[in-house]
């Protein structure tokens, strides 16, 4: 008997995502969709609006990530007048930029895929989040992570005037400047404690998950395999860069396929359209869309932490770069395609974010007065790109002479990722539903692992809650009738 | 964010507006906020009221209640249960049915005000927190503009959040818990 798995939103809600598990007559698993619906209407709202104010309105996309769309708006607000930034303004961005992505990183780790780790895959789910792990690693983590937010928030405060959904990124450069001595000193007492903060998060991993055999043997097992293209920036010694580099795509293998500009991203990456998806499916043009399938030959890529780890030659900065190697001497040599090291990954990005935090914040020219150009040139068109930390994220706008936008596309870190999100959950439904086993909650755990490793965030991709989804999972049989369900949220 | 009445002795209570600025319906939380911001309600005296909006959800929430002894949370609903433009008030225990409260980023809104108080933070314990919500009918187009009968519900909650500031009841109850020292 053929049944269906249905892992849905709660049903009273719209705009939300569901995964539905097909099975085969045996009770293994045939077939795996996963569905968000779309955001719409992005583009019209866009038109017609002056490109100077298109950081200000894009960052209110997604309360998740303001400034990745505030940076990769004001990116492509640069290339559409064709102006360069003075090493001030752009030292000052990727400075924000670098806490931005600490904090949004340290919450992912703590409250979504830590608990995992720390409480196990398989614990109660009433234990299995951010309160379990406070009982279990103590009170003061949880001061920490909220101190995290707090203070990398306090950074765009001291630098943008707003905590949240910042607007001082502009065509240019900065709205302000840090020359006040008492703020910059604010900066750098900053930036101290979240090197710190990175140091210990460095050792939740060691002692939690790397000192477990079982866990490491989880994440190298087969059902969390996935083997893709890498996508990530890199800067001019293909060095991960979060800001500013070209983005540079390896292949399964680790060998380069290419490395663009911004500029070019339409040579590189196209979308397809599938008909029981609402989100695309992005793939590497010049190798061309093969289907939903992994390997060599697959134009499908993932832009995720672990890619960018993989699609670069190392870190920037010492510690990260030890961590780099660490990760690739224990989990057998790079490239790395264990979809669950994804949190590894995270994790050492949060050390290279501290340091580049600090190391920016040391950097005599973050404090000088030229932060910022007036464009003079005529707009035209442009492109910008950041690494979003759930993925390469890509503005592009057309403008007519005065600068008003005529034409928008975005290409946002998830969507990047759709395809392999729709293949890592199948393998690990695959791996983890047998044949006559009854669906258990610890099993749908283990599936959603599969897409948390991830941090997908629909909020831009499509607007529903950001992160972790409310879950049911309907088991039906092959005439459609509900013989099971289960519900989590 | 506005304050009124403000006085180190007094009781604080947070009238917090969730949402999405540029999603169609779902800026009515927001629409509410700015509101009350133009022209803030009067309460008891005794009082300290603060009008804030939140618009990621998750920790921002832990962040937005610290410290608070009350609070009133505004946001849209979509259940298909009732006329676009109605007004409810729904209790904790009814987070799933609303659109930004139950999760994210992994932190649903309950989960956040434990997480608050796990760590030590004075957060309004559950009777101090009043949630209403205004169904809508699109969370998904990109656009400045709301239903014309969301808009009007704007009005509505308004006045129903007035009637609520000057409820000697709930504002008594408030702040009855022991603060604790707050993380800085």
């Amino acid at each position: 008997m053929t049944k269906r798995i249905t892992i849905d939103p709660i049903t009273r809600l719209e705009g939300h995502g569901k995964i539905e598990i097909f099975l085969n007559d045996d009770g293994s698993v045939d077939n795996v969709f996963f569905q968000v619906p779309e955001l719409r209407g992005f583009e019209k709202f866009a038109e017609g609006r002056p490109v100077e104010e298109m950081p200000r309105i894009t960052s209110r996309i997604c309360g998740v990530c303001p400034e990745a769309h505030l940076a990769a708006s004001a990116k492509a607000g640069d290339a559409v007048y064709n102006v360069t930034l003075p090493p001030t303004a752009k030292k000052l961005r990727e400075l924000q930029y670098s806490a931005f992505v600490l904090g949004d990183h340290t919450t992912h780790f703590y409250a979504l895929g830590g608990p995992d780790f720390v409480m196990g895959p398989d614990a109660d789910p009433a234990a299995r989040n951010l309160l379990g792990v406070i009982h279990k690693v103590g009170v003061e983590i949880g001061k920490d992570v909220i101190r995290a937010r707090i203070e990398c928030h306090e950074v765009a405060k001291i630098l943008g005037g707003k905590p949240v959904i910042p607007v001082n990124m502009l065509p240019g450069g900065m709205s302000k400047g840090l020359t006040n001595k008492e703020d910059h000193d604010r900066i750098l007492e900053i930036a101290n404690h979240k090197l710190e903060f990175a140091k210990f998060t460095l050792k939740v991993v060691d002692d939690f998950v790397l000192g477990n055999k079982d866990y490491v043997d989880l994440i190298l097992s087969d059902p969390y395999a996935l083997n893709c293209h890498n996508m990530g920036m890199v800067d001019e010694n293909n060095h991960v860069n979060f800001y500013d580099g070209k983005v540079r795509v390896t292949d399964t293998e680790g060998k380069e396929i290419v490395k663009y500009e911004p500029k070019d991203y339409l040579d590189v990456v196209e979308e397809r359209v599938l008909p029981w998806s609402y989100l695309k499916f992005p793939y590497i043009k010049s190798i061309g869309w093969k289907g939903l399938v992994d390997g060599q030959d697959s134009g499908i890529y993932r832009a995720t932490p672990l890619s960018r780890l993989n699609a670069a030659d190392g870190m920037a900065t010492p510690l990260a770069q030890e961590q780099y190697e660490r990760f690739y001497d224990t989990l057998g040599g790079k490239p790395v395609n264990a979809t669950l090291a994804t949190h590894w990954a995270r994790v050492i990005e949060i050390l290279y974010a501290a340091e580049r935090f600090l190391e920016l914040a040391h950097d005599p020219d973050i404090t000088g007065p030229d932060y910022r150009v007036i464009p003079t040139e005529k707009p035209t068109e442009g492109v910008g790109i950041v690494e979003a930390p759930r993925g390469t994220l890509t503005h592009h706008y057309i403008t007519d002479e005065k600068g008003i936008v005529q034409k928008a596309n975005l290409i946002v870190g998830t969507t990047n990722n759709n395809g392999a999100i729709c293949m890592s959950i199948k393998k690990a439904a695959q791996g983890v539903i047998k044949a006559g086993t009854e669906v258990t909650e610890p099993m749908l755990n283990m599936i959603e692992m599969a897409f948390r490793a991830y941090d997908p965030c629909f909020a831009c991709a499509t607007h529903s809650l950001p992160g972790q989804m409310p879950l049911e999972v309907r088991l039906y049989d092959k005439e459609g009738n509900l013989l099971d369900s289960k519900h989590r949220e | 964010m506005i304050m009124s009445g403000k006085q180190d002795s007094m009781r604080k209570l947070l009238i917090l507006g969730v949402g999405n600025p540029i999603v169609s319906d779902d800026r009515v939380g927001l629409a509410v906020a700015e509101e009350l911001q133009k022209s803030p309600p009067r309460t008891v005296e005794g009082v300290e009221l603060v009008i804030d909006i939140a618009t990621e959800g998750g920790f921002e929430f832990t962040e937005k209640l610290a410290g608070f002894d009350g609070a009133i949370i505004v946001d849209s609903i979509k259940t298909g249960e009732c006329a676009v433009g109605t007004v409810r008030e729904i209790g904790m225990n009814d987070l799933e049915s609303t659109s930004r409260l139950l999760t994210s980023h992994g932190v649903g809104f309950k989960s956040a005000v434990d997480f608050g108080r796990t760590i030590g933070l004075k957060m309004p314990d559950e009777n101090s927190i009043r949630i209403l919500t205004v169904e809508i009918e699109d969370n998904l187009t990109v656009s400045e503009e709301m239903h014309p009968d969301v808009t009007k519900a704007v009005n509505e909650v308004t006045e129903c959040i007035s009637s609520i500031v000057q409820e000697d009841g709930f504002l008594q109850h408030c702040g009855d818990k022991a603060a604790t020292d707050i993380v800085n």
